[in-house]
């Protein structure tokens, strides 16, 4: 066990081009303790998505190394859960056995894969609807099994993939204060995208800004606001500063005119 | 009113019977129904070729009641059951395998597809040449015509899969039986379902089609022997016989697809 839970050296992400292999990301480094919540943000399509597939090994870097505890990654283990942006459930699993799908893939018995999934299904607030479909719940329940499901597994890293980004903004608002409210109850290592300002801070202790192109951490901005967090902290004076500043810094590569607007 | 309203409205409804939408759809028949018969009956048109309802109905009587029917519709009945059985029994492992393997695919594809588009009925000389006018070449036919159709179905199924639950799978670390068993097998069954309600309807008529070219039983040896001596209310009666045949078989078929969909 090292001092660091995640470290990113020099990752380098490439894309098949017409010619020659598109470089997405470039010398993305990045170290990350134990029980940090951390945001990535960056304007879409800078690459932040593709440094969470790699650090969960479903994409392949082209150079560098992504170490778990120090070990290299090399595809998905148990060690690492991701959440998805669209929840990616199962249309035609029950939430229960939705959130259980993770610990039957990894080869847990049936009665004890329900049984633990039943006590993440309540610690997302999800208790009665066990067995609902995907489709009969809104967005932000969905993204709740999705939640539940990722934390059943137990992992030591959580990766979350711009969760909240297909809902609407009070219910993602909601889902960040649960979000910290879930995650107070054993601080795992989190490492969450996203292109919301206002949710990036709420939710960071340090903020990861990718830009550039290829793009690479240009910013690392430790967000100093005491936890727990709740919805009152959005209204306090640091936190404009922060956002103010976190802006700036977003808008600073892009054209005038579109800055303003 | 109550949220649960809705639904003990609508379960109401299927205790007092068929809607109105299936009476205007049985009043229509009964009108054509009528229609026939007093066109046949006044001279209108020429019972020799159109026959009448009546007669149609007496005729099938004599069919049943003398046994040629239900004799000639057991050699049907194995030919259409063996072929198509032999076809889901080939052709939906050949499509899960062809939608997952990308290289099995792409060797297999354009065969696949050329007889896709090929009129397999015009086969039917070479396979009666091959295997003879007894049940196998008959039985040879329904799998020619349905096989195809299943295994297209089968293999669009598996690949119209959401790629993002695929990546969920993998995310979680699921091996590859794994994937194919928890998320393609379960998201291509009602498209794999719907490829059997198509083959086995193409079934049905290369049973009968293949009967009538050369057949040495079965009902379309019936409707070619009716159909030369003139005999137009046995013919007619037997037709109707196989399209509620079909329609039945394509019902059955509808109920596995909407108990295997959600």
């Amino acid at each position: 066990m090292t001092d660091k839970q995640i470290s990113f050296d020099g990752v380098r992400i490439a894309y098949p081009g017409k010619d020659k292999p598109f470089v997405a990301v470039d010398d993305f480094t990045a170290d990350i303790a134990p029980g940090e919540f951390v945001t990535i943000v960056g304007a879409s399509g800078c690459g932040k998505s593709s440094v969470l597939l790699a650090a969960d090994g479903l994409l392949a870097t082209a150079g560098g190394a992504i170490r778990i505890s120090g070990t290299p990654v090399r595809r998905p283990g148990p060690d690492r859960a991701m959440v998805f942006q669209d929840a990616s459930l199962l249309p035609w699993r029950s939430v229960l056995s939705n959130v259980a799908f993770g610990l039957e893939l990894q080869g847990v018995g049936k009665a004890e894969r329900l049984a633990r999934a039943q006590r993440y299904v309540e610690l997302v607030g999800l208790d009665g609807r066990e067995q609902s479909r995907p489709h009969e719940l809104s967005g932000g329940m969905r993204q709740r099994v999705g939640i539940a499901r990722a934390l059943a597994m137990d992992p030591a890293v959580l990766l979350m993939d711009e969760p909240f980004g297909a809902l609407d903004a009070q219910t993602r608002e909601l889902m960040a204060g649960e979000l910290l409210r879930i995650w107070d109850t054993d601080r795992k290592t989190v490492l969450f995208v996203t292109h919301g300002i206002d949710e990036a801070i709420f939710l960071a202790d340090p903020v990861l800004v990718m830009s550039g192109n290829p793009s690479r951490v240009t910013e690392v901005i430790d967000v100093d606001l005491p936890r727990p967090r709740d919805e009152a902290v959005r209204a306090g004076a640091d936190f404009t500063h922060y956002r103010a500043h976190l802006a700036k810094l977003l808008f600073a590569g892009t054209p005038a005119t579109v800055a303003a607007s | 009113m109550t949220p649960l309203a809705p639904a003990v409205g609508a379960r109401s409804r299927a205790f007092t019977g068929p809607g109105p939408r299936v009476w205007t759809g049985v009043l229509s028949v009964l009108v054509v129904l009528v229609a026939w018969q007093v066109a046949g009956t006044t001279g209108l048109v020429d019972q020799r070729y159109f026959g009448t309802p009546v007669a149609v109905l007496r005729a099938g009587g004599t069919l049943v009641s003398s046994g040629e029917l239900w004799g000639a519709a057991q050699v049907s009945l194995v030919e259409f059951a063996g072929g198509l059985l032999l076809a889901i029994v080939v052709g939906v492992p050949l499509g899960m395998l062809m939608g997952w393997r990308l290289r099995l695919r792409q060797t297999l594809e354009p065969t696949l597809l050329a007889l896709y588009l090929t009129p397999s009925l015009a086969l039917l000389p070479v396979l009666v040449l091959a295997l003879g006018i007894g049940v196998t070449s008959k039985l040879a036919i329904v799998f020619v015509e349905a096989v195809i159709t299943i295994v297209v179905n089968t293999m669009a199924g598996i690949r119209e899969t959401d790629s993002r639950l695929v990546l969920a799978a993998r995310s979680f670390g699921a091996s590859q039986t794994a994937i194919f068993r928890t998320v393609l097998l379960p998201s291509a069954l009602p498209t794999i379902v719907a490829g059997l309600r198509l083959g086995a309807g193409r079934g049905v008529i290369a049973v009968i089609v293949g009967e009538i070219y050369a057949g040495s039983g079965g009902i379309g040896q019936l409707i070619s022997s009716y159909g030369q001596s003139f005999d137009t209310g046995p013919l007619l009666f037997i037709t109707l016989v196989v399209a509620v045949f079909g329609y039945l078989v394509g019902l059955g078929l509808r109920v596995v697809q909407s108990a295997v969909t959600r």
